[in-house]
């Protein structure tokens, strides 16, 4: 006898075949008539999937650990541009142009600053629900802000002040001193409500973003774009596709965004699974009590969570900024909501899961939208009469049909593609 | 009951004193000939939009100094009052009570911002007092109809149609994609250049909706590509726009980029960078070196105050000399300071004025009827003039 839900699962699964088969010819007619369209929105949804994966990684990691929904994490994403750009237009300024220097150099000062956000933003959000507060580590946190907002203050020119250099030390000292008056807290953790926790996430993700919009301004600030970096030859090189001759065009960030994105996923699963502090992660993850008194040193180990969740964080940050070439105080939000979606499509606490899941959406932004336009219009080609067919405008729902694959995903697995059943924490 | 009864009563009592009040103030202190008669100002002297503010502010000063020996005269006194709103409509509310609560007030020069005048228009509308806005474009402002309100400006509705004959007749191109923002204000422009471009017989391909706050649109610009359009007209802001015009030099797209007045800013090329180049887009009304009919104004406007005129100087010298023109023939119509409001208005609607901007009249609704929109184009990261078209003039 089968459950009403299970019906409506069975149902559904039938519902859905003859749409999925229209829709993997489409895929295959469209690679054959339009190779330079197909190449390009899967160019398109492997760059976006990439950065989603990167920021998604964060959600699921501290999830995993903490069963905590970090909702400011998008705005470490978007400090982490910010802290970039500052870091490019210094080296700029010294007229050190080599992308190859300027890119890395920029890159590890941001995860540096974003791994010093991440921790202060665990001291004085979330550490104080999961056992008794340490006031010295919450108050050494709110004066990392402080440096915080002095790195961003001291203008967006991108001159090495005293105020800047300054405003780097207390961020990182404060933060560092916040992490070290904690780990001597010796009260044991406790239980509070979920919801606590969440509100408390998202009051971060409100500070976060007011603080930059008071510390830079409300308008998009422009970060530099390849073309203005030396060391490589062109900004985008020329692929061929398909066997007819053509063409399109690939640039240069498009090829570092997926690539550096999968380098630090591969980085990423290799430390949790070959290293000590991966073993903690997942031990932690499967029984933090256990763990604990097997002598897993447990707060460092969910410390180091925050500080790799908001180092990627800060990666996909810089891409983001050389991609679109501006950086704004709300751009934290919507992308940082996306990858959360991400996060739970790959199954929320599955490293694999957030990076399949980003490609997932970012492939169902561009490619999957693409096909079920071709689909529709070849449908109206069959009809006979294609200037009476009706025009569907699928892109301006590409939100819209991202979010009903999620639905569809998980109304058959709601656990996420990779998660597993049995780890039911929401 | 008894009490609702009490409550009643109260409230009846409450309101019957406040008519009294009214009533008692604009009778008492005037004959029926002269007296004090006073021009306000509400503009944001301070905050965001200062500087436009007092620039305004000093040219309603310059057209009262020039017609107050007019109106001494015929035995009034003429006074002129600035508020400041600071493009906060909570102030412009409060502002807009201060001064339609002078019975000496007339007229009012009234708001920088739409998102001002709007609300403050209902309370000129309640006191009787004419307000003339020297730079609202929101389409929303006239459509109640409210006789005491009326604007120099032309407003956002004329913008689509203007550009969409600018596109056909002066950059001749004519397979265009529309895209929008999904906004009130970016939608509507797009609907009426799409409804008025398929009328005049520019061939529309696509009309798609972007996100506010989104910065990926290459999957909308990949399927538009296959089209080959020549031009991308966008309505919308500037974020979003220079997002669209740098993605689309990105997938090698040369269609000419075509946007309005929510796009015209420093922030589109500091957005959209080198990509912007060739961009055109549009803002309303004519700049002020090319307005013949200003020149003595902005002379005038030098000499007094030593600084050139930037911007909405003209507008607000402009919608002064209506609400002066209007009060003149009030006073030569032998009004009293009682009915002098509702003269102004009556005057003021039905004027035809010769002025800075050239010719000003206003429909049945209150907008101008002298309805200018200038063309520009983005080059080396500025705007560069290309022409100024009119339409119902």
């Amino acid at each position: 006898m089968k459950t009403t839900a299970e019906k409506v699962q069975l149902a559904l699964g039938i519902g859905l075949i003859p749409i999925a088969v229209a829709l993997a010819v489409a895929a295959i007619a469209m690679l054959l008539n339009k190779p330079e369209a197909f190449a390009q929105h899967l160019v398109n949804g492997l760059t976006l999937g990439g950065l989603f994966a990167l920021i998604a990684l964060g959600y699921t990691m501290v999830y995993g650990i903490v069963e905590l929904i970090n909702f400011a994490h998008g705005e470490v994403f978007m400090l982490g541009s910010f802290l970039g750009l500052i870091a490019v237009q210094v080296l700029f300024g010294w007229d050190i142009t080599n992308i190859w220097i300027v890119l890395p150099v920029a890159t590890v000062i941001s995860m540096i600053g974003c791994a010093a956000v991440g921790v202060s933003l665990d001291s004085i959000a979330y550490k104080p629900l999961r056992r008794n507060p340490t006031w010295g580590a919450v108050g050494a946190a709110a004066v990392s802000f402080v440096g915080l907002t002095m790195v961003l203050r001291a203008g967006m020119e991108g001159q090495m002040s005293l105020g800047r250099v300054g405003g780097a030390v207390i961020l990182i000292a404060f933060a560092w001193a916040a992490f070290a008056l904690d780990e001597r807290n010796p009260s044991p953790p406790r239980k509070t409500p979920r919801i606590n926790a969440l509100l408390s996430a998202i009051g971060m993700s409100i500070l976060l973003q007011n603080l930059v919009r008071i510390a830079v301004g409300s308008d998009t600030q422009t970060f530099p774009q390849m073309d203005s970096f030396t060391g490589l030859p062109a900004t985008s090189f020329t692929m061929p596709v398909g066997a007819g001759g053509a063409t399109i065009e690939v640039l240069y960030i498009e090829v570092f965004t997926i690539a550096s994105a999968v380098l630090l996923m591969v980085l990423l699963d290799q430390l949790v699974n070959r290293t000590n502090l991966g073993k903690g992660m997942r031990a932690i993850s499967q029984d933090p009590e256990a763990a604990m008194m097997l002598g897993i040193p447990v707060n460092r180990v969910i410390t180091m969570t925050f500080v790799i969740g908001s180092a990627l964080a800060a990666a996909a940050g810089i891409l983001h900024g050389l991609k679109y070439g501006g950086v704004k105080f709300i751009d934290g939000f919507i992308i940082g909501l996306k990858a959360f979606i991400a996060a739970v499509l790959g199954g929320i606490g599955n490293i694999r899961g957030a990076m399949l899941g980003g490609f997932v959406l970012g492939l169902s932004e561009t490619i999957v939208v693409a096909t079920m336009e071709y689909c529709w219009l070849a449908i109206g080609r069959l009809t006979g009469s294609p200037d009476t067919w009706p025009q569907a405008e699928f892109f301006d729902y590409k939100d819209v049909i991202a979010f009903l694959i999620l639905v569809v995903v998980l109304t058959f697995r709601p656990w996420g593609l990779l998660g597993t059943p049995e780890v039911d924490k929401v | 009951m008894t009490r609702l009864l009490v409550a009643l009563f109260s409230l009846s009592f409450l309101f019957a004193c406040g008519g009294g009040d009214d009533t008692g103030g604009g009778g008492g202190d005037e004959g029926p000939k002269g007296g004090t008669l006073t021009l306000a100002a509400v503009l944001p002297i301070s905050g965001p939009n200062a500087a436009v503010g007092n620039e305004a502010s000093d040219a309603v000063k310059m057209a009262v100094e020039e017609w107050a020996p007019k109106f001494a005269e015929k035995g009034w006194t003429l006074k002129v009052k600035v508020e400041d709103d600071a493009s906060d409509p909570k102030q412009a509310m409060s502002a807009a009570y201060a001064v339609s609560g002078d019975p000496t007030t007339f007229g009012v020069v009234a708001h920088y911002n739409s998102g001002c005048f709007l609300p403050a228009s209902e309370v000129y509308h309640s006191a009787g007092t004419m307000a003339i806005s020297p730079a609202t474009t929101n389409v929303d402002i006239t459509l109640k109809g409210y006789p005491e309100i009326a604007r120099v400006t032309p407003h956002d509705g004329v913008q689509g149609e203007l550009t969409a004959d600018f596109v056909k007749n002066h950059l001749s191109l004519a397979k265009l994609a529309v895209i929008h923002d999904r906004t009130q204000y970016g939608q509507g422009l797009a609907e009426v250049f799409r409804d008025h471009g398929g009328t005049i017989g520019l061939e529309i391909l696509s009309f798609d909706g972007i996100q506010v706050g989104d910065k990926d649109f290459k999957a909308l610009l990949t399927k538009i590509r296959e089209d080959k359009p020549e031009a991308i007209y966008f309505g919308g802001l500037y974020d979003e726009a220079g997002f669209l015009v740098k993605q689309m030099r990105e997938l090698g797209m040369e269609s000419v980029f075509i946007s309005d007045d929510g796009s015209y800013g420093q922030d589109f090329f500091d957005v959209g960078g080198s990509a912007t180049e060739g961009s055109i887009l549009s803002f309303p009304g004519t700049p002020i070196d090319k307005l013949e009919p200003a020149q003595a104004f902005l002379a005038g406007f030098q000499s007094k105050y030593g600084r050139p005129v930037q911007n909405y100087g003209p507008y607000a010298y402009d919608a002064a000399n209506i609400l002066l023109t209007s009060a003149m023939g009030a006073v030569d119509a032998g009004a009293d300071s009682k009915g002098m409001r509702a003269a102004v208005v009556q005057g003021a609607r039905a004027i035809d004025h010769s002025g800075a901007l050239g010719q000003t009249k206003f429909d049945d609704k209150g907008d101008t009827l002298n309805q200018r929109y200038s063309f520009y184009k983005a080059t080396d990261g500025k705007f560069e003039y290309i022409a100024t078209f009119s339409q119902g003039e």
